[in-house]
C-alpha cells in the first residue's frame, strides 16, 4: 500500500500506458492498463469505477496545483491494479 | 456457545431460506447465537455459497458489514484473560539457577551423575559431572519462593507468580523444541498459540494487528526456526503473528507516499476494496483473499494507530524508569515489554517477546559460561519484566493478562565441560511461570527430582501448558477445532491434555 518500490513502479506503469494509448484518453488507458496487468479487458462497471476515480483524483491533484495531476492520478489506479486479489493469485 | 455447532449446507440450490429444511433447534441456536439467517449472510456478501463455510469458520457474531475474521468473539465459557505477554526465554534458561531450588545438587556438586544417557543434551562428549547453582539463593515474598540472585526485581514481585516446576518437552534441540513449544508439534508448519487464540477469539483492536511478535533488537538473531514460530500454519492466514522490525519503524511503510493525501489514499482504498469484492463474489470461496481485502483495511488504520502505541517517550518519566527505559543493560529490553504493555492496553490479543538471539552466547543458551550468559541475560529481562507485572497491575490490567514466562526446554544439573562449564540442552525438565489473567499467585505446581533433572511429580507436558493457557482465555482446548486435511485439527492435538487448573485462583 505504501511501500516505495510499488509507488515506483506503478508510476512506471502509469508511463507505459500513457505511452501505449494516445491523446491521454481516459477509456484506451483503462482498457490498456486492465489488458496489461489482468490480461482481460474491463468490464462496463469496472470502466466506470475507475473512470469516476481518475476523474476525481485528477481533480484533486488540479486543486493542489499539481502540474502532472492527470499522471499522478493514473499512477494512483495503476497502484489500486496491483493490490487487486486478481493481480496477485493466479487462477 | 458451542464452535461445534454447524450451519447445515442445504443440498438443494432453492433452499438458501433458513426455515426450508432447517429444523428448530437449529433456528434457536442461530437465534441465540446471535449469527444471521443465511439469506441475510448472503445478502450481505454479495452471494456465493463459499461464504456460508466461510462464516462457519467463524463460527459466530458474524457483524453486520464485511465479514471480519479477526471481529472479537465471545469465548466457550467465561474466562479470567483477555490477552497474552509471553516473555519467551529463548534459548533454555537453567530452571536449577533460575526457579528451581535444588540444595541436593549442591551436596552433589562435582559428583558423576550414574546412569546419565549422554546422549541427552546436543553434546554428548561434553558430560561433566553434576554441577551447583553458583548462584544465591533466598527466600522471597509472603509465599517465601526461593529465588536465585538472578532476579532481584522479580523477586520482589514473586507472590503474583504462579510456577510449574514440571514442564518436559520432546526435543533436545531448539528448532524442534520452539516449534513444540510456540505449536504444540515439533515439525514445522503447524499454527502457533497465538494464532489459534487469535482464531478463537479475534481481536479487540480493529487498527493494531491482533498478534504481535518482538524479537532481539541488539543484532543477535531471530529464534531458531523464524517466523515459523509465529506462523498460522493451517489456519487462515491473516491469524499469523506481526513481526515488529526490532531497529528503526517496528512496521514499515506506515506513512504514505508523499503525494497522497489522506482523502486520496481513502479514494484508493475504496477502489480497491469495490472491486476486490466484486471479484470474490464471483469466484469459488477463498478465505484468504477475504482477509486480503481486510489486511488493507487494518493497514489504512494502523497508519494512524500504530505509531502511537509503539511511541514509547510518550510515557511519563516514572514509568520509564521503573522499566529500566534507557539503561546500557536492560533498556531495549524495557522498550519492548513496555511497548506489549501498550499493545494489550490498546486490544491486542496475543504479544509474545523473545528474549535474546538465536543461540549459544547470544541466548540464554549457556553451554558455555553458565555465569556470564545467565547474569547477562537476566539483567537484561529482570527489570523489564517485573515493571511490565508492576505497571499492568497498578493500571487494573493484571487481572485481564495473562503474562507468561517460558522457553523451550530447560539444562542439565551436569556441567558441560570447558574453560568456563556452562550446562546442555534439558528436555526433560524446564520451569515456566504464569502471572495475571486468574493465575493464583504463590503456587508451585509440579516437581522435578532432586537434582533438577527430570520433572518427576505432576509433569505437564507442552500440550497440557497449551490447554492451561486456552482455559485461561475461556476457550476449551477440546473444542477450538479447525476442519483440516479431513480432521478436526486442534492445538492440543489428539492425545488427552490436561488443564493445569491448580494454578488459577
Amino acid at each position: 500500500m505504501n511501500g516505495p518500490q510499488v509507488r515506483e513502479w506503478a508510476e512506471a506503469f502509469a508511463r507505459r500506458v500513457e505511452a501505449e494509448t494516445s491523446g491521454g484518453e481516459v477509456p484506451a488507458q483503462i482498457k490498456r492498463a486492465y489488458l496489461l496487468a489482468l490480461s482481460r479487458s474491463a468490464t462496463a462497471k469496472e470502466q466506470v469505477s475507475a473512470a469516476a476515480f481518475l476523474a476525481s483524483q485528477t481533480s484533486s491533484y488540479v486543486a493542489e496545483k499539481k502540474p502532472n495531476a492527470t499522471h499522478l492520478a493514473l499512477a494512483d489506479f495503476c497502484q489500486v491494479l496491483f493490490g487487486l486479489n486478481e493481480f496477485a493469485y493466479e487462477n | 456457545m458451542n464452535l461445534r455447532m454447524r450451519i447445515e449446507l442445504p443440498t438443494r440450490a432453492r433452499a438458501f431460506q433458513p426455515p426450508f429444511g432447517v429444523s428448530e433447534i437449529t433456528k434457536r441456536q442461530l437465534e441465540a447465537a446471535g449469527t444471521m439467517s443465511r439469506r441475510q449472510l448472503l445478502q450481505r456478501a454479495g452471494g456465493g455459497l463459499g461464504w456460508l463455510a466461510f462464516a462457519s469458520l467463524l463460527g459466530r457474531n458474524a457483524t453486520a458489514g464485511p465479514l471480519n475474521p479477526l471481529a472479537p468473539r465471545a469465548s466457550h465459557f467465561a474466562g479470567t484473560a483477555k490477552s497474552v505477554i509471553w516473555i519467551f526465554a529463548n534459548g533454555g534458561p537453567s530452571q536449577v539457577d533460575t526457579w528451581d531450588y535444588k540444595p541436593e545438587l549442591a551436596k552433589r556438586d562435582g559428583t558423576e551423575l550414574a546412569g546419565f544417557d549422554n546422549k541427552t543434551g546436543f553434546f554428548p562428549g561434553s558430560v561433566g559431572p553434576l554441577m551447583k547453582s553458583p548462584f544465591a539463593w533466598e527466600q522471597s515474598g509472603q509465599s517465601g519462593t526461593w529465588t536465585s540472585d538472578l532476579f532481584p526485581h522479580l523477586a520482589r514481585q514473586v507472590d503474583k507468580l504462579a510456577f510449574i516446576h514440571s514442564c518436559f518437552t520432546n526435543s533436545n534441540n531448539h528448532s524442534p523444541a520452539l516449534f513444540m513449544m510456540n505449536t504444540g508439534v515439533t515439525r514445522m508448519g503447524y499454527p502457533c498459540v497465538g494464532s489459534w487464540v487469535t482464531y478463537g477469539l479475534g481481536s479487540e483492536s480493529d487498527a493494531l494487528p491482533s498478534f504481535v511478535v518482538m524479537s532481539d533488537p541488539l543484532n543477535r538473531g531471530l529464534p531458531k526456526g523464524n517466523a515459523l514460530n509465529w506462523g498460522a500454519g493451517f489456519l487462515p492466514s491473516v491469524y499469523q503473528g506481526t513481526w515488529l522490525k526490532p531497529q528503526g519503524e517496528p512496521i514499515a511503510n506506515l506513512k504514505p507516499p508523499a503525494n497522497l493525501n489522506e482523502q486520496r489514499q481513502r479514494a484508493q482504498l475504496d477502489l480497491l476494496a469495490s472491486l476486490n469484492r466484486d471479484h470474490l463474489a464471483g469466484s469459488a470461496l477463498d478465505h484468504e483473499l477475504g482477509a486480503r481485502i481486510e489486511s488493507f483495511e487494518l493497514a489504512y488504520r494502523m497508519q494512524a494507530a500504530a505509531p502511537e502505541a509503539f511511541d514509547v517517550s510518550r510515557e511519563p518519566e516514572h514509568i520509564r524508569r521503573l522499566y529500566g527505559i534507557g539503561e546500557k543493560h536492560c533498556g531495549h529490553f524495557a522498550a519492548q515489554c513496555l511497548t506489549a504493555r501498550r499493545m494489550v492496553e490498546r486490544g491486542v490479543r496475543f504479544v509474545q517477546v523473545y528474549s535474546g538471539g538465536m543461540e549459544n552466547q547470544q541466548s540464554w543458551d549457556c553451554h558455555s559460561d553458565l555465569i556470564g550468559n545467565h547474569r547477562g541475560f537476566a539483567a537484561e529481562a529482570d527489570q523489564p519484566v517485573a515493571a511490565l507485572l508492576a505497571d499492568l497491575e497498578q493500571r487494573g490490567l493484571l487481572k485481564d493478562t495473562l503474562v507468561i514466562w517460558a522457553g523451550e526446554f530447560g539444562r542439565l544439573p551436569v556441567s558441560q565441560k570447558g574453560g568456563k562449564p556452562g550446562r546442555d540442552h534439558n528436555p526433560h525438565a524446564f520451569t515456566a511461570w504464569l502471572a495475571g489473567g486468574g493465575v493464583r499467585g504463590g503456587v508451585h505446581y509440579g516437581e522435578t527430582d532432586e537434582i533438577g533433572f527430570r520433572a518427576a511429580v505432576n509433569k505437564v507436558s507442552v500440550r497440557d501448558f497449551h490447554a492451561t493457557i486456552l482455559h485461561a482465555l475461556g476457550l476449551d482446548h477440546e473444542q477450538l477445532a479447525f476442519k483440516f486435511q479431513g480432521l478436526d485439527q486442534r492445538l492440543t492435538g489428539v492425545e488427552r491434555a490436561r488443564v493445569v487448573k491448580e494454578i488459577f485462583a
